[in-house]
Parts: C-alpha cells; sequence; structure tokens
C-alpha cells in the first residue's frame, strides 16, 4: 500500500510570461521506506513538488493521499498539525533556529508535540549521537558548521518519528566530505528506523545513494 | 516553557537594539513615576497648607447654621462637644469660632469681611496664619477691642498697628451695629483673597456685640459659645475615619432633644481639595499612560523590525508546524518581556529618586516668589507613591501587549514558502 499517492496533481504559476506550469499533472506513489531522489535541472519543478507532498503549497488540481487521507481539502489550522505530527523537513540552508542549541533544535518538533521533557531529550540525544554530535548537543548552530547544521537539522527532522522526510536539496550547501557523512546518516536512519526519504536534488552523489529515482521535465515526470 | 526561553533569547539577539528599548521603558517609568511623586508631593504641600492656615482637618457646626449662617445658629452644648473632641485620642487639638459677616471700614475705605471671633491661644493650636504675624502681635485674649487684619486687606484701607477700624454687623435681633476696634496685628496668610477677607476679633467681645453673650458670661474664662469647631486630627488623609468615629459617638450620646450637629471633613469644608486630590491621581495615571503609549510604539517599531529581520525563521516554524497560537504567544512574549525587563528598573529608580528626594526637598530658587503668594513652600518634598506602582505595572502589561498585536498579526499573515525565499 502507498504511503503517498499523487492523482493528476496540477501547480500553475502566474508570471508576466504567461502561466507556468510547475507541475503537470502528476500522478506518482510513494512506498513505506522508501529512499527516493526527485531530479531534474533547475525549475523542473522538484521543490514546488516536495512543497506540494508537505502541504506547503497547495495544488491547482489534483489530490494528496498521504495514509489514505487527502492534505489538499485540508484546511490550514489542521494542515499545519498534519505536518508537525506526520512529515519531518530538511531544508537546502539548514533553517535552525539559532537561539536554540543543536539538542533544543533537534527536540523542538517534539516540545510543539507536547512530549515530556524526558522523552524529548533521550530522544534528541539519541538521534545527535546518531548523526555523530553527541558532543555539540549545548551548541548553538553559529558554533556549527555547515555540514554539522544539516546534520542537526535531519535528526530535528526525525525526532518525532514523522511517516515520511521531504529534503529539499540538502547538500545543495555542503562539501564533498559533509555530503556523504551525511548521506550516510541518512541512509542509515532509513534502514535503521525505516523512515521514508524524499530528496529534490540534482547533485550526482544523492543520486548515487537513492534507490529509487523520479526524473523531472518541464513539471512532468520523464 | 520552550516558547518563553526563545522569547528571552529571541530579544537578545540583537542587544543593543533591546537595551535602547528597555532603557527608554525604564527611563519612561522612572521619570513618569518621579512625576506623580513630584506633582502629588507638591499638591500635599497645597493641601496641607490650606489646611493649615484656615481650613482645619475636620470643621462642626450646627446643622441650621450650615444651611444658614444666622447669628443665632450658635453650638447649643459647646462644653459637652468640647469635652467630647478632648477625649477623642484621634483629635489632636481644637479651637472655637464665633463667625461674624460684617463691613469693615478704616480711613480710607471699606469692605465686606468675616470676622473670626476666636480664642487667641486654641486657634494658634489649630491654624498656622495666625501664628504668621508680619507686623505687630496677634490677639492677647478673648477680650479686647484688638483686631488683626491680612497683609492685603490692611493695605487697601491702608491702616498699619494701632490704627482704629470700625466694623459694622447685624446682632442677634437683627439690628446693624457698630464696634470700634484698635489693629494690634497684620497676618501673612496663604492667599491674598484670604488675607482680603478674613479677620480675626476676640471672641468673647465679638459675641457680646452680637449679643449671642450677656457682660456676666463676658467675663467668664471658659468660651461658651460657638458657631463652628475646627480641630485637627493626627493624619489629615485619615479624617474621614476620625470623623466617623466622632460622629458615632456623638451620635451615641445624643437624646431627641439634643441638636443637629454636622461633622464635615476639609474634604466636605473646602470641596475644591478633595476634587483636586480625585482628579490628580486620576490624571496622574492619564499622564503615565501618555508616557508609557509614547514608549509602546517605540516597542512596536523595535518588534515590527525584528518580524522583518525573522522572516524566514518565523517562515520555516510554521512550515514544520509551528502554529499560529504559539507564533502569536511568541512574538506577544518578546514584546511584554521586552517592556518587562525595563519596568523593574525604572520602579527602582524611581522609588528610590522619590525616596531621597521626599526627605532632602527640592528647592525651586526661581519660583520661590510665585509659590509663597501661593502660599506654598519653594523646597517642593516629592511623595513616594506606592499605590500607584501595581497600576503602572497594569498598564505596561496593557500597552505590551497591545503594542504586540500588530507584529504578531503581521508574523502570522507570512506565508511559509515565500517567506522562506527571503534572503
Amino acid at each position: 500500500m502507498s504511503l503517498i499517492r499523487l492523482e493528476n496533481l496540477n501547480k500553475i504559476y502566474a508570471s508576466q510570461a504567461g502561466n507556468v506550469h510547475a507541475i503537470n499533472n502528476i500522478s506518482s506513489d510513494f512506498k513505506a521506506g522508501e529512499f527516493t531522489s526527485i531530479v531534474g535541472p533547475s525549475g523542473c519543478g522538484k521543490t514546488t513538488l516536495l512543497n506540494a507532498i508537505g502541504g506547503l503549497d497547495k495544488p491547482n488540481s489534483g489530490k494528496i493521499w498521504i495514509d489514505n487521507t487527502d492534505i489538499t481539502s485540508m484546511g490550514d489550522k489542521v494542515l499545519i498539525d498534519f505536518r508537525l505530527r506526520n512529515i519531518g523537513f530538511v531544508f537546502q540552508a539548514y533553517n535552525l533556529i539559532p537561539v536554540l542549541t543543536a539538542l533544543e533544535n533537534t527536540t523542538f518538533i517534539l516540545e510543539l508535540q507536547g512530549a515530556e521533557k524526558k522523552v524529548r531529550n533521550e530522544r534528541g540525544m539519541e538521534l545527535l549521537k546518531a548523526v555523530g554530535l553527541e558532543d555539540k548537543a549545548n551548541s548553538r548552530p553559529n558554533q556549527l558548521s555547515g555540514g554539522q547544521q544539516q546534520r542537526v537539522a535531519v535528526a530535528r527532522a526525525l525526532a518525532s518519528r514523522p511517516r515520511f522526510v521531504l529534503a529539499d536539496e540538502p547538500t545543495a550547501n555542503l562539501d564533498s566530505k559533509s555530503t556523504e557523512t551525511l548521506l550516510d546518516i541518512m541512509a542509515e536512519l532509513n534502514s535503521k528506523e525505516g523512515t521514508t526519504f524524499i530528496f529534490s536534488t540534482h547533485d550526482q552523489r544523492v543520486i548515487d545513494r537513492a534507490r529509487r529515482i523520479i526524473c523531472l521535465e518541464d513539471g512532468r515526470i520523464k | 516553557m520552550k516558547i518563553i526561553i526563545m522569547a528571552w533569547r529571541n530579544i537578545w539577539r540583537t542587544p543593543w537594539r533591546s537595551l535602547v528599548v528597555i532603557g527608554a521603558m525604564s527611563l519612561g517609568v522612572w521619570s513618569g513615576i518621579f512625576m506623580m511623586g513630584w506633582i502629588n508631593g507638591l499638591n500635599d504641600q497645597r493641601t496641607i497648607s490650606m489646611l493649615d492656615d484656615n481650613v482645619g482637618h475636620g470643621r462642626i457646626c450646627s446643622k441650621d447654621f450650615l444651611e444658614k449662617p444666622e447669628v443665632f445658629s450658635t453650638i447649643n452644648n459647646l462644653e459637652a462637644l468640647s469635652n467630647r473632641l478632648v477625649a477623642d485620642s484621634n483629635v489632636t487639638t481644637f479651637s472655637s469660632r464665633v463667625i461674624c459677616n460684617s463691613m469693615i471700614q478704616a480711613g480710607s475705605g471699606s469692605a465686606p469681611i468675616i470676622a473670626y471671633g476666636v480664642n487667641p491661644n486654641n486657634e494658634k493650636k489649630v491654624f498656622k496664619s495666625v501664628q504668621n504675624i508680619s507686623s505687630g502681635e496677634f490677639l492677647k485674649g478673648q477680650v479686647g477691642d484688638e483686631v488683626v487684619l491680612g497683609e492685603a486687606l490692611a493695605r487697601k484701607l491702608e491702616v498699619d498697628i494701632d490704627d482704629r477700624v470700625v466694623l459694622t454687623f447685624q446682632d442677634i435681633n437683627g439690628d446693624v451695629r457698630s464696634a470700634l476696634f484698635w489693629l494690634v496685628g497684620i497676618y501673612d496668610g496663604a492667599s491674598s483673597m484670604i488675607e482680603e477677607s478674613i479677620i480675626y476679633v476676640p471672641s468673647k467681645t465679638i459675641s457680646f456685640q452680637m449679643g449671642l453673650i450677656d457682660s456676666i458670661e463676658l467675663s467668664n474664662e471658659s468660651q461658651i459659645i460657638a458657631h463652628e469647631i475646627n480641630y485637627r486630627v493626627k493624619n489629615p488623609y485619615e479624617i474621614g475615619k476620625a470623623n466617623n468615629a466622632l460622629e458615632s459617638s456623638f451620635l451615641k450620646n445624643r437624646n431627641s432633644e439634643s441638636q443637629s450637629i454636622v461633622f464635615r471633613t476639609w474634604k466636605e469644608v473646602s470641596p475644591d481639595l478633595g476634587v483636586a486630590d480625585a482628579i490628580l491621581s486620576q490624571s496622574l495615571l492619564l499622564f503615565m499612560m501618555i508616557i508609557l503609549l509614547a514608549m509602546s510604539f517605540g516597542i512596536l517599531n523595535t518588534m515590527l523590525m525584528a518580524i522583518l529581520e525573522r522572516t524566514r525563521e518565523l517562515g520555516m516554524l510554521m512550515a514544520i508546524g509551528m502554529n499560529k497560537k504559539k507564533i502569536f504567544k511568541l512574538i506577544v512574549s518578546e514584546t511584554i518581556l521586552l517592556s518587562f525587563v525595563g519596568l523593574p528598573f525604572g520602579l527602582f529608580l524611581g522609588h528610590i529618586s522619590l525616596l531621597v528626594t521626599s526627605k532632602t526637598g527640592i528647592t525651586l530658587k526661581s519660583v520661590e516668589q510665585g509659590f509663597e503668594q501661593m502660599g506654598l513652600e519653594a523646597t517642593v518634598y516629592p511623595s513616594v507613591v506606592p499605590e500607584y506602582y501595581l497600576p503602572i505595572v497594569g498598564l505596561v502589561l496593557i500597552l505590551s501587549f497591545l503594542s504586540s498585536i500588530y507584529p504578531a498579526i503581521k508574523a502570522l499573515k507570512l506565508n511559509p514558502i515565500e517567506s522562506m525565499r527571503v534572503l
């Protein structure tokens, strides 16, 4: 059974040059435990597709089913809660909260979910250990390198054991060594915790590690 | 809990900007509190000066006299009432007066005045104006043809010590009578209005002239007739309590034939003073509100800048699942914390400066003369005003909350995707 099912998804942006079909009638399925890369050149609709799957952007038409729930028909309030409980996000620019430590960033979503402090901290330390940053638990983002920040971002995305993690070009700002480390960590967490990962990327190193590749071109699956 | 910690840390992301706002809030609260203490002190000084000079703390008269001040509307049982005042622990001293509405005539003119027939020893204990004798001396006793005028009236009538003046008034039978008095003293009153309208004469002499007592009673030592009694209590601001106690004690011992006696506080005797007190309290809070309102615009501006700078971060928070309620709470918490850091400093500074100046006083040399004309001393002793601190805390809380609403709404309107594209 599919974890995520996309049905005839369309997203059109109006621009001065005319309408841009960022997603053009895409239908696809993602199964639980997948490690999938959505690849394609810049402007092919990768990020738009991830945003739509993550409920951050509403498609103009079509449906997105997550565990048989249609998120396109959800109201904003419900959707925010749905995101909080089901989806992990890793952004290209890390987007950690600068005033929180690595551990606090990692456990932030658990806190929003109302988890107890002990549970939060245990899970946070477990994940920081998994991403090799146990000793940086009390460091603020500005005390961490780019690679370390992205590892914290991955730990944060996984903290609440989401149904799947959406990672938008997670290695775009990282050097080769950090990229390899991050990919190893994500692959390990994917196999260990069974977390579904969907990346958008045009980084060949990420593409090489993916078990499923979806190629996009002009908003369509090639 | 984390929201509050985040809010606290967020306000220190731009320490200088936050410190400027906190400093402005401290200064605003400090200056507001100091101004409140200053104005309160000035008002207290004015009130006390008026009470000391002419009004007294409390006044007793017959109901008839209050309704229509006729010559014959005297207090019937002055001795019993005097004994009750002596026995009351709140009352520190008192003085009886015979009141005579007269026309004063001297060589160069005449003027309508109120002649207070007083026992000089008692009157001096209750009122300071009779102690401020600028020329000559005050009355010596309850009997004699002496008169004491205010400086302004003496100037107006062009009279000086040892000059004679004639008082014309109605006696108890309604007949017009005149009596000759010799000017023995000139007093320096609280205001020229008081100096022009009030004169002092011996109580028994004027009572005799008005036909209120006979020649036998004139020679008695004790005062047996009066239109009103003025008294002082330990704390004039608690006159209400003292007055009620006195009135209850009087009512307990009166019988059906007893005369109706009215006990009035200084606020009732001189409503303008009481109203000024009430208006002042409201005005000072309004004044504080204006200061804090100006402060809150500064806070609002700071918070708007913070929202603008953190657009991307706020977009990310919404994207990962922080709901609008929590975003709102975060912005409101930051705003309130920003205000509340400055508040205790302002309160502390205000309190300390009032504590010090309430003891040392502040002398206003440049307006010394003007103050004296108003019957005030040039050294003002601000009052410590703890009763205003809680309303100020409440005002800061309300205004901080109000000034956080617009920035919070701006934050809530952010679109996560568009916000995260902001560099």
